[in-house]
């Protein structure tokens, strides 16, 4: 419910599992990868991480956690980002079973 | 706002002498003006010099070109100008170099737009490209890495993609030189081809079309004005997508307001339909095109095998491995750097004196003496301190520095560094000039370019001043380290670092502003190659050299005749008590650190002379009064050269503003440590 949108994630929703709960960038285990559900936090921020190619309904995949909440690396849009911690928290993204998307 | 500069309708791309004159004069038919643009790290600046041959800084380091280079050449016979543009990802208000690249764009028109677009993830940098199309300029894409793209196992239809975007698409491999020649004559076609309206027309979703093409009614109709300068399209989609520079040009037309509050109408129902914010919305939606354009356009040949360059950036970001390698790199550039360097500054240091004492035979018997000593001491002085600081120390720093940024490990690092820094409100890329700054801080403070708002940059900057430079270092290990010992030199290193994180805290909480979060693009590891390296060094030791000598040798001539003056004696009495009450210091160490505003490691050498002339020697110093002396060097005012690279970044209250905040503290800092060191260690 940020700033007066009501959420309805039309566009994505057949590519979500209502099954699996949503979690941020910085909660996901590293190889694993999911979909991004919405991002939360200022305008800016947000316009931000979707001009890098976060957008709802974009498949990313961690790569690798820094420690001591230190930043994530992601594969997105067949490019690798450098996430700081702070930023991750404001991705939330519907992992995607392992077994499902590995061919 | 600027209004538009002399601009015809005139929509042919060969214009005879008679029309009006630009900013750049008269433009004739064989002369083209063509704009890079693309993201950073794309290799624009490679195919940049590949085509001018004029040095420009290159580099494996995200969002480096900040300023617009430019560089000429001929070919088929016109007289090509080109322009590179700072390396986005997009073209919105989000950051000042976006604002000036767009604004180029529409404003100046150059006659074409290469977009350098890497192969190897389309998708993403289709992003921009899209914008650019937005913006309605003339387009050529060069396709740049596809070697790399062919690596990871991706092979591009550059006809398809070409057909499907209604633009040209060169191939090319720009580090080898490849496909070169073939984007510069389909530029050239291009540039000579009568403008037609494009045959290709990209739409996005329905409901975002609906509300675009009633926002371009309405700015056709009430604002005649922006769009003579932007195009309607352009300017409707920047204003659903709420961009705060094109609302403000609009709302200070009459009309604008009316034509903003109708636009709000829409984004509202934008943002109910899709549940986001209107910039999310749209961009978004250009991702989305982005990403049909790069799938029907890809062709996956083969999977991709974990390569040694994988490998090596697991290693690098490992939570363990990372940092032990990360201390040994930083240990392992500090090693060659000192230990070369201080072997040919002394090198350098005896051939200058001998010349200067050439000079000095050479010119007394024809010039008065305070000319000579003005001339000598002075410009000559000034000339080789720059030399003895820029060759030694300097140029095996670009040198080392050049190769960690071409093989792609400096994002790592700032990976690794990231929330280290954020405990001083900065993020990872920051480590990067804090690095710099251990060699000299005039790139140093350049390098704070790389953050992304003024806030960033001149927190950055800020804090890289008080780290200390090879200079410095001279003066630390030269005589803590030398006649106090080793330890007490590392320590006055550890303090260093408490100090630089402690003020960067309280600066932090003092500027206003919100810190801004760590999003990088982490470059694939790249062998460097030497000609790119060895023109970087070049480029860059010329900076260095155009920034810092001037202003060197200036202050040696002022200095010098203040010297010659007959002053001397006066300052050293009225910065005798701040000296000797206060410090702890000989009244007449104020001396060298006089001139040390001019070249830090030039402070030793002086302390040393200046003693001499009253029958001491360095040793006699205690060792409270050696290291309160190197601690004032090490904070006290960056050097002249580093001040005109501030003023040059922040204009000259900020630099005076550090100016002033560093002497403060340098002289608070000094004056405590000598009443605490005293009690534990009695001269």
């Amino acid at each position: 419910m940020m700033f007066g949108i009501k959420r309805n994630h039309e566009k994505i929703k057949p590519l979500l599992d209502c099954s699996v709960k949503e979690v941020s960038l910085a909660d996901m285990q590293e190889g694993e990868k999911g979909i991004i559900t919405h991002t939360i936090g200022g305008l800016g921020a947000m316009h931000r991480l979707a001009e890098m190619g976060l957008t709802p309904g974009c498949e990313v995949k961690l790569l690798r956690k820094g420690s001591f909440h230190g930043p994530v690396e992601i594969e997105v849009r067949c490019a690798c980002l450098a996430l700081g911690y702070g930023l991750a928290l404001k991705v939330f993204v519907q992992p995607v079973k392992a077994n499902a998307n590995e061919n | 706002m600027k209004t538009n500069p002399a601009k015809t309708p005139c929509a042919c791309g060969n214009q005879s002498a008679t029309t009006p004159p630009t900013q750049k004069g008269f433009k004739r038919a064989d002369e083209l003006t063509i704009a890079l643009a693309g993201n950073a790290n794309v290799g624009k600046s490679v195919i940049f010099n590949q085509l001018t041959g004029l040095n420009q800084v290159t580099g494996n380091w995200p969002g480096k070109t900040v300023e617009r280079a430019e560089g000429t050449l001929y070919f088929e016979g016109k007289n090509i100008r080109v322009v590179d543009l700072p390396g986005t990802y997009s073209l919105s208000a989000y950051s000042m170099e976006e604002i000036v690249s767009r604004d180029y764009l529409a404003i100046e028109k150059p006659d074409i737009i290469v977009n350098v677009v890497d192969a190897s993830a389309l998708e993403r940098n289709l992003y921009l490209t899209l914008q650019l199309l937005e913006l309605e300029v003339p387009l050529v894409i060069a396709l740049n890495q596809i070697d790399f793209a062919a690596k990871k196992g991706l092979k591009i239809d550059t006809e398809k993609l070409s057909k499907a975007l209604g633009v040209e698409v060169a191939p090319t491999v720009a580090v080898a030189g490849t496909g070169i020649t073939e984007l510069l004559s389909t530029v050239v076609t291009e540039a000579s081809k009568e403008k037609k309206s494009r045959t290709v027309q990209l739409v996005y979703g329905k409901e975002i079309e609906e509300r675009i093409n009633a926002v371009q009614s309405l700015v056709v109709s009430k604002l005649p004005q922006l769009c003579a300068t932007y195009p309607a399209r352009w300017i409707a989609i920047k204003l659903l997508e709420k961009d705060s520079d094109i609302a403000e040009k609009a709302s200070a037309i009459p009309d604008g307001k009316a034509v903003l509050k109708r636009v709000e109408e829409l984004i509202s129902e934008l943002e109910k339909v899709h549940g986001e914010n209107s910039p999310v919305v749209v961009a978004s939606e250009r991702y989305t095109l982005a990403s049909k354009l790069a799938k029907d356009a890809v062709v996956i040949e083969a999977k991709p095998k974990i390569s040694i360059e994988q490998t090596l950036a697991t290693i690098t970001t490992h939570k363990v491995l990372g940092y032990l390698i990360l201390a040994g790199v930083v240990a392992a550039t500090f090693a060659v750097i000192f230990a070369g360097g201080s072997y040919l500054s002394a090198l350098l240091d005896q051939g200058l004196m001998w010349l200067s004492a050439g000079f000095k035979g050479l010119l007394t018997p024809v010039l008065p003496t305070v000319a000579v000593d003005l001339l000598v001491n002075g410009v000559l002085g000034g000339v080789a301190a720059g030399i003895t600081i820029a060759l030694p120390y300097i140029v095996p720093f670009y040198v080392i520095l050049a190769l960690l940024e071409d093989s792609g490990y400096l994002p790592r690092a700032a990976f690794l560094m990231d929330n280290v820094m954020h405990k001083i409100g900065l993020h990872g890329k920051a480590f990067i000039p804090m690095i710099l700054g251990y060699g000299c801080t005039v790139p140093a403070c350049i390098g704070c370019r790389i953050m992304e708002t003024q806030r960033e940059r001149f927190l950055s900057a800020f804090v890289v001043v008080l780290i200390p430079c090879a200079a410095r270092t001279v003066v630390i290990l030269g005589l803590v380290g030398r006649y106090v010992g080793l330890t007490a030199a590392l320590a006055l290193y550890a303090f260093d670092l408490v100090l630089v994180f402690a003020l960067g805290r309280i600066a932090f909480k003092v500027l206003p502003g919100e810190p801004v979060g760590l999003i990088m693009e982490m470059p694939s590891y790249k062998k460097p190659s030497l000609k790119t390296l060895a023109i970087k060094t070049w480029s860059r030791t010329k900076d260095f050299v155009y920034v810092a000598f001037p202003i060197i040798i200036v202050g040696s001539i002022i200095i010098e005749a203040f010297a010659l003056s007959g002053f001397m004696p006066y300052f050293v009495d009225a910065a005798s008590p701040l000296m000797t009450w206060w410090l702890g210091l000989p009244a007449i160490a104020a001396i060298p650190l006089l001139f040390g505003i001019l070249r830090k490691e030039l402070t030793l050498i002086l302390l040393a002379t200046t003693l001499a002339s009253i029958g001491l020697g360095l040793e006699s110093l205690s060792a409270v009064q050696m290291i309160v002396f190197a601690l004032i060097v090490m904070i006290y005012i960056p050097c002249l050269a580093a001040i005109a690279a501030l003023k040059r970044e922040f204009g000259w209250k900020k630099a005076i503003y550090i100016a002033v905040i560093d002497i403060g503290l340098a002289l608070l800092i000094g004056g405590l440590a000598f009443r605490i060191l005293s009690i534990f260690l009695p001269a």
